[in-house]
């Protein structure tokens, strides 16, 4: 047998073979049991013992020929089987099947966060109180005389003459400084309020405020107007300049009304401030004497500052937004353009 | 507060101060001008005379006029029809500045114009203040008017600039001119002008009784001039009066309101002929009915104040007087009222009435208690002046509750440390004497006596205040920082909540916020609660805000009504709220699902939410928690059916304890709310912000490999999945997971059964199972199905 003929027919074969099913019969028909190189073997059983080795030697040389040239061939076949799959396995990217949506939190409770977050960093804890509270902590703590046009019916969802629905987040603070026995305190207080106004476009019946309490020792106007320099410039953007006003709110004394400059017109003047370049946002002052002293704090030791905040308005003007009713009547094509704070 | 600039310039020196900076700086310093409104602006006016008017040679609506304006003869086109020769008018020369736009020479339809011929309303003046003709021509002057002057807004009497102020609720010294004055006084460090006011004295000596019954009446004086004559009022007096928004009347009524501009004293006057007899006394109320000066009757209550005459009321104090006490076109003799009475009751009076005047504002605001006298005697003045009173016979004054001066003393340092400052004493000294609050050096403190017109200043804050707004908050740092080391965050509840909502917003859900006070037919809906715990306002806006929520489902219900009515896509949403009854507070959370999970037409997948994805989205967000579905329990609903399917819907227990309800809506529920049916899913917050939450811990992963064996059993329909997956679990420790994947009721399956395929999970910690054991847990799982379950094994 001319095991180089052989070699020279097997490379003709190998060569034609396009699929694996074909390079498995020829696999068979070489390397099986009744295969073409056992028939080989079994014709060596004719040969001398001297011819046995040299002749035994070719056919394994072959044999092994043959696997490795398979198994190489396997290897290009399934390259090519897997190129073919691939290149011929096409989607249209650009087109749009699925739509995750991730909700949205409400508006409301982003600005909310935002600004809790902002004094979370500067050592605040956040507490809520309850929307149920008494007129005593909602008014009486919070140094509103009796005959206060906001202690009227009219003014005040009362539910009877002890209960009300709370008509601002001072209610909280007036709570914190009944609780606290220690000092300092460093208090956000956010929370929804209620007063008796009938909605329309700027007023809502319903809103949300937050409010801060800061007490303790040698506490001044400055240090006020220092935090809410910080508060100015998250909420809206660095660089913000602040501007006092003097007011009146029974909780402080001094009151101060604060103006913030004009995010949009960086204080030149535009709609949004009325030309003024100012934005009032903020009611602020130092907590009132009476306030602590109520409270069982020595005034003449301790001193505080308090601010307060409507979310809504801060909403409104950041976002541009012209009717507060919208935060309630929840159409969700206006709660999901709020993704995130700026 | 409307205050004239012309008439303050008088009380007040105000020479280089415009209208804008006046406004300014008392915005800054806490009194808020919302408007400068000038009655006309012009500048470059003249007046001139209309020597020739002739047609325009291409109009036939305009002329071509010559106007001499003294110095020079100017050619102006003019569209008015009441243009024509020999008229006197306002000319606008060429560079007048008029509100909202500039005079320039030019060219109209070819004819040379020099200028402009204006009408009021090109002044600027409001449409409402002028007649007829003026609304629909150019104004014309009087011809006694000399051509050529300049002083034209004078001329025409509207120089005049208003300024609309919105003093703070404590500042009742700003509702009159001379408290303006005297705080423009401070503010700009200028010398007011108040001495130069005019007053004639009166002696308290009138032989007239006065009895003060009520301790809601601080001081009563009543002044009686004699042989007055009701006629119109002077310019001035109207001038001012109309400028404050205040209507003119007669010369009578006129100055009482006058001086009540000037000086914040209300009066009221009545026809001394028509009382009865010489007492007048003030009482706190009755039960009556009163007759007012508006014709009207009203019902007067035990805490309104009242003069009576002769056990009659003439006048409901501080509101309005009686009809039959009035002063009218007859009157000769009166008697004037100037009282102090309490703020309060007036309030309650005149809001109860809804009788709201002037006079009444001052009240409630809060009245100089020391001005009447003062006041009276101007009024005196007046009305002899204006009057023509014969005699101003007397006043008698009863004071009630004599006037307490505030005495304050401050330090200088305690200044600097409240406001944070480093003002010298001599900078503080200068601001409380312009003031007037008579500082007095003593040492280190300052001693203060406070004026009566500031009643708002009480405490050594009030001080302060002053202090900074006068000086100016620029002077304020703001690079303090807070000393005071804490540490900050959130607690164990609102971390959750902050929770619930990112686990909920990547679930697709979002959050509204809906309104605490609901109306009855959403409060149907307060779900797992005793509707008589309700709280309910007790005169609320409106039926639809009667009552403060239990629950949630109504609101939610509501809003995805709204947003189904509009084709809103993917409504799945949620809301947490806190709740007050009259038992407790709690926190609820409340889901709402109704549309796809997770939908996609091209690749034909449509998950729509249901039962089982609500419970899974509940399941994973307790267990994101820290709350295992193990500690969970489902219990088929017999507590609200009203709301749910009865067999669509479970209670929900945690640790054994009830924390709400789950299920599809009702369909009578969703009917009412007109939306489609849905799932609903609401619980109480608290329980989970209360339990225990499982502890990280690193387990071990498997060493041995786990086998698994599936059995088919056929049970009655009514068996539950959590019974047959708990029957199989408790068989045997070496039982890892027990999996229900296929039910089946259909053919082959008898009446009133179901076939249920389970896979069970079998692993020990200790070996590889071994084919005995194996079949010895598979045993006793077969065992317990049977006999607890009365199940067949089918294989
Ligand atoms: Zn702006």
């Amino acid at each position: 047998m001319d095991i180089q003929n052989l070699k020279i027919v097997f490379d003709q074969k190998i060569q034609a073979i396009q699929n694996i099913e074909k390079l498995n019969e020829l696999k068979i028909e070489y390397t099986s049991k009744k295969g073409l190189i056992q028939g080989l073997m079994q014709e060596m059983k004719n040969l001398s013992n001297e011819e046995k080795r040299s002749f035994g030697q070719k056919v394994n040389e072959f044999k092994e020929e043959v696997l490795k040239q398979i198994e190489l061939k396997e290897k290009l076949l399934k390259q090519a089987e897997l190129n073919h799959r691939i290149n011929n396995d096409k989607i249209d990217i650009t087109l749009d099947s699925y739509n995750f949506n991730r909700g949205n939190i409400h508006p409301l409770n982003l600005v909310v966060k935002e600004i809790e977050d902002l004094f979370i960093s500067m050592g605040f804890e956040v507490v809520e109180g309850s929307e149920v509270e008494s007129d005593f902590y909602n008014f009486e703590r919070a140094n509103t005389p009796l005959n206060h046009p906001a202690r009227d019916m009219q003014d005040t969802f009362y539910i009877n003459k002890e209960l009300l629905l709370r008509t601002h987040t001072t209610a909280i603070q007036t709570r914190v400084l009944d609780e606290r026995e220690t000092l300092p305190i460093k208090v956000i207080c956010p929370g929804k309020v209620y007063r008796k106004d009938d909605d329309d476009a700027t007023h809502s019946h319903q809103f949300m405020q937050i409010e801060g309490l800061v007490v303790g020792e040698n506490l001044s106007v400055s240090d006020l107007k220092a935090t809410l320099q910080k508060l100015a410039d998250k909420m809206f953007k660095n660089g913000r300049e602040i501007r006092f006003r003097p007011s009146y709110f029974p909780f402080t004394e001094p009151s101060f009304e604060v103006d913030v400059s004009c995010h949009i017109c960086n204080g030149k003047g535009c709609n949004t401030c009325k030309n003024s370049g100012f934005i009032e946002v903020l009611g602020s002052g130092m907590v009132h004497p009476k306030v602590l002293e109520d409270a069982g704090f020595d005034a003449t030791r301790y001193s505080g500052f308090a601010f307060g905040l409507g979310v809504e308005r801060i909403a409104m003007l950041k976002y541009g937004i012209d009717d507060i009713r919208n935060f309630y009547v929840n159409d969700l094509r206006f709660n999901r353009n709020f993704k995130r704070f700026e | 507060m409307k205050i004239s600039y012309k008439w303050l310039k008088e009380l007040v020196d105000l020479s280089d101060i415009s209208p804008e900076l006046l406004a300014d700086r008392l915005t800054k310093s806490g009194l808020e001008i919302e408007d400068i409104k000038y009655q006309a602006q012009g500048t470059n006016l003249v007046i001139g005379k209309v020597i020739s008017a002739i047609k325009h040679p291409d109009s036939d609506h305009l002329q071509v006029t010559k106007v001499d304006i003294k110095n020079e003869i100017l050619d102006i086109v003019c569209g008015a029809k009441n243009c024509r020769e020999g008229i006197k008018v306002v000319v606008a020369k060429v560079g007048a500045k008029l509100p909202g736009f500039e005079i320039k020479q030019s060219k109209i339809r070819g004819v040379v114009s020099n200028g402009m011929l204006c009408s009021l309303s090109e002044l600027g003046v409001d449409i409402k203040k002028q007649s007829e003709a003026e609304l629909n021509g150019i104004k014309i002057i009087d011809d006694e008017i000399e051509i050529g002057r300049e002083d034209v807004l004078e001329i025409l009497g509207l120089d005049d600039v208003v300024l609309e102020a919105k003093p703070t609720p404590n500042r009742a010294d700003l509702f009159n001119m001379k408290g303006i004055a005297l705080e423009v006084g401070a503010i700009f460090n200028r010398k007011t002008f108040l001495d130069k006011l005019e007053f004639l004295p009166v002696k308290n000596d009138l032989d007239f009784i006065v009895q003060l019954n009520s301790d809601k009446v601080a001081s009563y004086s009543a002044l009686m001039i004699k042989g007055l004559k009701v006629k119109e009022s002077p310019k001035f007096i109207k001038d001012r009066l109309l400028s404050a928004g205040i209507s003119t009347i007669n010369n009578l009524v006129d100055i009482g309101n006058y001086v009540m501009l000037e000086l914040g004293q209300p009066f009221h006057i009545f026809d001394y002929k028509k009382l009865n007899n010489n007492v007048l006394s003030v009482e706190t109320g009755c039960n009556c009915e009163f007759e007012a000066l508006d014709e009207n009757t009203y019902a007067i209550l035990e805490n309104d104040i009242v003069i009576k005459n002769n056990q009659k009321i003439v006048a409901l104090a501080g509101v309005m007087g009686s009809n039959d006490s009035k002063v009218d076109e007859e009157s000769s003799d009166v008697l004037v009222e100037a009282a102090v009475f309490d703020n309060y009751s007036v309030r309650l009076t005149s809001k109860r009435l809804n009788l709201n005047s002037e006079s009444s504002l001052r009240f409630i605001k809060g009245i100089d208690p020391n001005v009447y006298s003062e006041a009276i005697s101007r009024l005196a003045f007046l009305m002899k002046e204006y009057g023509c009173a014969k005699e101003v016979v007397g006043v008698k004054t009863i004071v009630k509750k004599p006037f307490k001066e505030t005495e304050i003393e401050i330090s200088l340092n305690y200044i600097n440390d409240l406001l944070g400052t480093e003002f010298n004493q001599t900078e503080i000294l200068e601001v409380l004497n312009s003031l007037n609050f008579n500082p007095v050096l003593n040492g280190e403190i300052f001693k203060l006596k406070i004026p009566s017109y500031r009643l708002d200043i009480k405490i050594k804050q009030d001080i302060c205040e002053e202090i900074i707004r006068i000086k100016g908050f620029s002077k304020l740092k703001t690079n303090n920082t807070l000393s005071m080391v804490t540490v900050g965050g959130l607690n164990n509840s609102q971390k959750i909540i902050r929770k619930t909502r990112e686990i909920l917003n990547g679930y697709g859900l979002d959050e509204v916020i809906t309104y605490t006070l609901i109306d009855k037919k959403l409060k149907e809906e307060d779900l797992l609660i005793d509707p008589s715990l309700s709280y309910e306002i007790i005169s609320p806006l409106s039926e639809k805000r009667r009552y403060v929520r239990q629950g949630l489902m109504g609101s939610v219900l509501e809003c995805v009504s709204y947003n189904q009515a509009r084709k809103v896509k993917n409504i799945n949403i949620f809301e947490i709220s806190s709740f007050s009854n009259k038992s407790e507070k709690y926190t609820r959370l409340a889901i709402y699902l109704s549309d796809n999970y997770l939908a996609s037409k091209i690749n034909k997948v449509n998950i729509k939410h249901d039962f089982y994805t609500l419970k899974s989205i509940l399941l994973s967000y307790l267990k994101e928690l820290g709350i295992n579905s193990n500690r969970l329990e489902f219990k088929q609903n017999n507590k609200d059916t009203a709301h749910f399917y009865p067999y669509k819907s479970g209670i929900i227990y945690l640790d054994k304890k009830e924390i709400g309800i789950l299920g599809s809506i009702h369909p009578t529920i969703c009917e009412k709310y007109d939306i489609e049916e849905s799932v609903y899913l609401e619980i109480n917050l608290d329980l989970i912000f209360e339990c225990k939450k499982e502890k990280v811990v690193f387990k071990p992963l498997d060493r041995f490999p786990s086998s698994k064996r599936d059995i088919a059993i056929l049970v009655k329909a009514d068996i539950n999945a959590s019974s047959i997956i708990e029957t199989v679990e408790k068989s045997d420790k070496l039982v890892q997971s027990v999996e229900i994947f296929d039910i089946y009721n259909g053919i082959g399956i008898k009446e009133g059964y179901k076939s249920v395929a389970l896979s069970i999970v079998f692993n020990s910690k200790d070996n590889t199972l071994s084919e005995e054991e194996l079949n010895n847990a598979y045993q006793k799982i077969e065992f317990n199905l049977i006999n607890k379950l009365e199940a067949e094994v089918r294989g």
